[in-house]
């Protein structure tokens, strides 16, 4: 009751000199009674505490494959780069042969055109021979032939 | 910037692996290997080789001349495995070669194939399996059939 009377006391407007140090005091209780909360600090701070809802998303074939789909395009592109390439790195050659990765086993040439000689007489050999037993097969054939031609005669 | 490095390192595996001959790939699956020897000449040493006097009466060098590159594969053992082995190569990469002459007896195998482009032949494989020893030649280069019938007539015998 007291206080209820000191503060309508201080609230006026004309008080004496000597009492308007204590003034302040007053008023600043008066002011703070007037602080309320807002209307949404209920909803934020509920916000802020409750944890988040977690929405289940519809999941289809198309979006479960894309990965694959993704891996996929990858290797073709990689390849079809790769392909590219090799037609424009050895382009003015037909030989499209990585020469770099040989090592040569001689270092005297003469070595080295002794074995080209063996190698190409091996080569030459085996032409030779293939031929032949190709010839002598067709001439058993055909003789084969003659065979039951005559006997059907 | 590690995707683009990836797509990089594919590109080049992929270049050198389509960039084998023959006898490269069938070495690729034998690695190591302590019974193949293997014998190359390098397109390097071929023109080391061209600058050769040699008195051949110019039959030799003008075959040598359309070579660019020599692998042999040798071994003594286990012959006829290898030339198994060298077949299913073979049937791996059957778009890549084609057949051009065999031989077949009790104690031979021959097996002569080629690879072409457009006109020319720019590989020549011989796969040989004699007794138990197994061999594979393979030649680059610009050959042509001209060539392989040359090359035939060189060792041909002659008849009197």
């Amino acid at each position: 009751m007291e206080e209820q009377i000191l503060r309508s006391f201080f609230s006026q407007e004309e008080i004496p000199a000597h009492l308007l140090p204590y003034r302040e005091v007053f008023v600043y209780q008066q002011t703070q009674q007037e602080v309320k909360l807002s209307a949404d600090f209920d909803e934020k701070v509920l916000a802020a505490i409750e944890t988040p809802v977690v929405k289940a998303r519809h999941l289809t074939i198309a979006s479960r494959f894309m990965p694959l789909m993704r891996a996929a395009a990858m290797v073709a592109f990689v390849i079809t780069l790769g392909n590219v390439a090799q037609r424009s790195f050895f382009a003015e050659d037909q030989l499209d042969y990585n020469y770099e990765s040989y090592k040569d086993t001689y270092k005297d040439p003469q070595m080295a055109y002794e074995q080209l000689s063996s190698a190409l007489m091996k080569v030459s050999e085996g032409i030779n021979k293939s031929q032949t037993q190709l010839a002598s097969d067709s001439i058993l054939k055909a003789k084969s032939g003659d065979d039951s031609i005559s006997v059907t005669e | 910037m590690k995707s683009a490095l990836f797509i990089l390192w594919m590109t080049l595996v992929s270049v050198t692996v389509s960039a084998q001959d023959f006898a490269s790939r069938f070495l690729e699956n034998h690695r190591p290997d302590g019974n193949l020897t293997c014998v190359t000449i390098s397109p390097k040493m071929m023109e080391k080789v061209m600058d050769l006097d040699v008195d051949d009466e110019g039959k030799m060098m003008d075959m040598i001349s359309k070579l660019k590159s020599m692998q042999m594969l040798t071994t003594q053992n286990n012959g006829h495995k290898y030339y198994k082995e060298a077949l299913k190569v073979l049937d791996k990469n059957a778009d890549r070669f084609e057949p051009y002459l065999s031989f077949e007896d009790k104690s031979e195998n021959f097996q002569i194939m080629v690879r072409k482009k457009r006109s020319s032949i720019i590989e020549l494989v011989m796969l040989m399996c004699e007794n138990d020893c197994f061999t594979i030649i393979n030649f680059t280069g610009n050959m042509s059939q001209d060539f392989i019938a040359r090359l035939a007539k060189s060792m041909e015998p002659k008849h009197s």
